[in-house]
């Protein structure tokens, strides 16, 4: 699914005020979005789910206006098309791994055993077929992000976006974080953007969108 | 999927979840367990009283007079003359005299001296007898004795058996047994009725008499005398004349139950403030716990709206949360409520000498421990709208 921005503009406050360059990710390709931070590069990945509404410009995924969609169905767009790794993985506390994975699932409307089997599938295939009924705080950190993961792909999704996914893993496991997620990504031809000001991560990418260095100074 | 979120969410906070639904069980069990205990034993007493019209009894106070021949739990008044009950026997007005003659226990179990009138007294003069001889026959001879189901089933007693009587109506601990010389030798065991007779004796009036020495017909005498007449205007002109005798009175069980009935509900009244306190003190429980929850739930609700749940979505789940907290802790609280009603109703049956039915919920008490529901879901009403309205970026 194709994601297009166009003079995307943000005023989180007087003195914050972002404005973004015209973005165009092509369908199933792989980006990443750097810049220092504060920089807007999550912010920018609030946008393109609907999670916040442009102050200007537009937002197009797929050819379909987000930023004009009323926030049901803005709901709905994010529920069934868009998977989102976060930075921090918001894991349900106290749900199991595998019921993280069935809420994403169940919220993409898939319900009862088929979201059960999925959600068993997509987590063995992560590795984690060992932790299905692990709450995160029993999980290792990448544990934790591979369910994140995996709760972010099961229902299939035509965007992925991940929020700066080696923030807290070491060094060493970073370049497999990133070939994790583009390989997941590309098994279910996702189009897949990144946030990162981690080296590490930025040199997987072939695609690179940068953001500037002051937050009123966003180039591509 | 709005129920799958409710239940994992209130597995996650399984501990608090249940201590608000132990709250308000033990609210409503409060509640419900002494009205309910109340009503079956009005119902219960009631029951036993329904086999005659009137207890004609030696003038004295109308309450010992029922719970002492009906009930047998009081010493009785004293005696009737025999003349009395022949004179009430014999009287046109009459459909039917059963005379009750008290003073003698077996184990503690009363003996009660009647005649064959005793067991064709009837709820309605269309039904069958109220007592039915469950096993052998009624008494014929002197010293034959019918024992009450209760008396059969705990004295290990059954036809062919034979005990001796004591003196007194009732076994005094400690005290030394005097026991009668005759013996008495059971021909039969009614059917449990659910009323004081399961744990009487029934014996002739004659076999009560001789083991008390009143050979001459002059020195008889009754404790009791059970009345049906054989229409209402003559009950009533019957009650009128014994009134306005010397030595006898008239009772309507009916109405001594009434008036004990009026000191119930007085009470009944005082415990229904108190239990509407408790319900209020459950309904502040739930209250706190929603709002206890509330923070971290701020957090679930964020990632729940940023996966694409709808704020309708949320606002079910937190106002679910709370109704299925609640609707547990009343069912619990009923569930409760007739199991301490069945065995509290077990102990004070046995006391009060009659069963008591199985303890029911009428529609206004069950209306009572209802009314925690929209008090629970009240309470979880801002919290649920907070969440509708909770930005998704606010805890991410």
């Amino acid at each position: 699914m194709k994601v297009e921005t166009r003079g995307l503009r943000v005023r989180h406050s007087p003195e914050v005020d972002l404005r973004y360059p015209d973005l165009s990710v092509g369908s199933g390709e792989h980006v990443v979005v750097v810049g220092p931070s504060g920089s807007g590069k999550t912010t920018l990945l609030h946008l393109v789910p609907g999670l916040l509404v442009p102050q200007g410009g537009e937002v197009l995924v797929g050819g379909r206006r987000i930023d004009t969609l009323s926030e049901g169905e803005r709901d709905a767009y994010r529920a069934t098309s868009v998977g989102i790794v976060f930075q921090d993985f918001h894991l349900m506390p106290g749900y199991g791994a595998l019921d993280n994975v069935v809420l994403g699932l169940g919220l993409a409307g898939v319900r009862g055993g088929a979201a059960v089997k999925r959600a068993r599938e997509v987590l063995t295939d992560l590795g984690l077929g060992a932790r299905l009924s692990h709450p995160p705080r029993r999980l290792s950190t990448g544990e934790r992000q591979r369910v994140a993961l995996a709760r972010a792909v099961a229902h299939r999704p035509a965007l992925l976006l991940a929020d700066e996914p080696t923030a807290h893993l070491d060094p060493s496991r970073a370049s497999d974080a990133v070939a994790l997620l583009r390989s997941t990504a590309a098994s279910i031809g996702a189009t897949l953007v990144v946030v990162s000001h981690d080296p590490a991560v930025v040199s997987g990418f072939d695609s690179r969108v940068r953001v500037g260095a002051r937050p009123d100074e966003v180039s591509a | 999927m709005n129920v799958w979120i409710t239940l994992r969410n209130l597995r996650v906070r399984a501990g608090a979840t249940f201590l608000t639904v132990l709250a308000v069980a033990l609210a409503v069990a409060t509640a419900l367990v002494v009205p309910m205990i109340t009503r079956s034993a009005q119902r219960g007493a009631a029951d036993a009283a329904q086999v005659f019209d009137l207890l004609v009894t030696p003038k004295g106070s109308s309450t010992q007079a029922v719970l002492s021949s009906l009930f047998y739990l009081q010493a009785p008044l004293g005696n009737l003359k025999y003349a009395t009950y022949e004179r009430l026997a014999r009287d046109p007005r009459t459909r039917r005299a059963v005379p009750i003659g008290l003073g003698d226990n077996y184990a503690g179990f009363p003996i009660v001296g009647t005649t064959s009138a005793f067991f064709d007294q009837r709820m309605k003069p269309t039904q069958p007898p109220y007592f039915r001889v469950a096993r052998g026959r009624i008494f014929g001879a002197p010293n034959e004795a019918v024992l009450g189901a209760g008396v059969a089933a705990r004295a290990g007693l059954g036809v062919g058996g034979s005990f001796r009587s004591e003196h007194g109506m009732f076994e005094v601990a400690g005290a030394e047994h005097e026991e009668h010389e005759g013996e008495y030798r059971v021909v039969g065991v009614l059917a449990p009725t659910g009323g004081p007779v399961d744990r009487a004796v029934l014996v002739g009036m004659e076999s009560i008499w001789s083991s008390h020495g009143q050979f001459a017909p002059r020195s008889r005498g009754v404790t009791a005398v059970l009345y049906t007449a054989t229409n209402l205007g003559d009950l009533y002109s019957v009650a009128q004349g014994l009134n306005a005798s010397a030595d006898a009175q008239a009772v309507f069980p009916g109405q001594v139950f009434a008036q004990v009935r009026g000191v119930l509900e007085q009470g009944e009244a005082a415990y229904a403030a108190l239990s509407v306190l408790v319900l209020i003190l459950a309904a502040l429980t739930v209250w706190l716990s929603v709002y206890a929850a509330s923070v971290e739930r701020a957090r679930g609700v964020s990632l729940l709206r940023a996966l694409g749940a709808r704020r309708g979505t949320v606002f079910s789940v937190v106002l679910l949360e709370t109704g299925v907290t609640v609707l547990a802790g009343i069912l619990l609280g009923v569930g409760l409520a007739l199991l301490v009603g069945w065995g509290a109703g077990a102990l004070l049956g046995g006391r009060l000498g009659f069963s008591l039915p199985s303890p029911s919920l009428d529609p206004s008490l069950l209306l009572r421990a209802a009314a925690l529901f929209p008090l629970g879901l009240l309470a979880a009403l801002p919290p649920a709208v907070r969440a509708a309205r909770q930005s998704p970026l606010e805890f991410l």
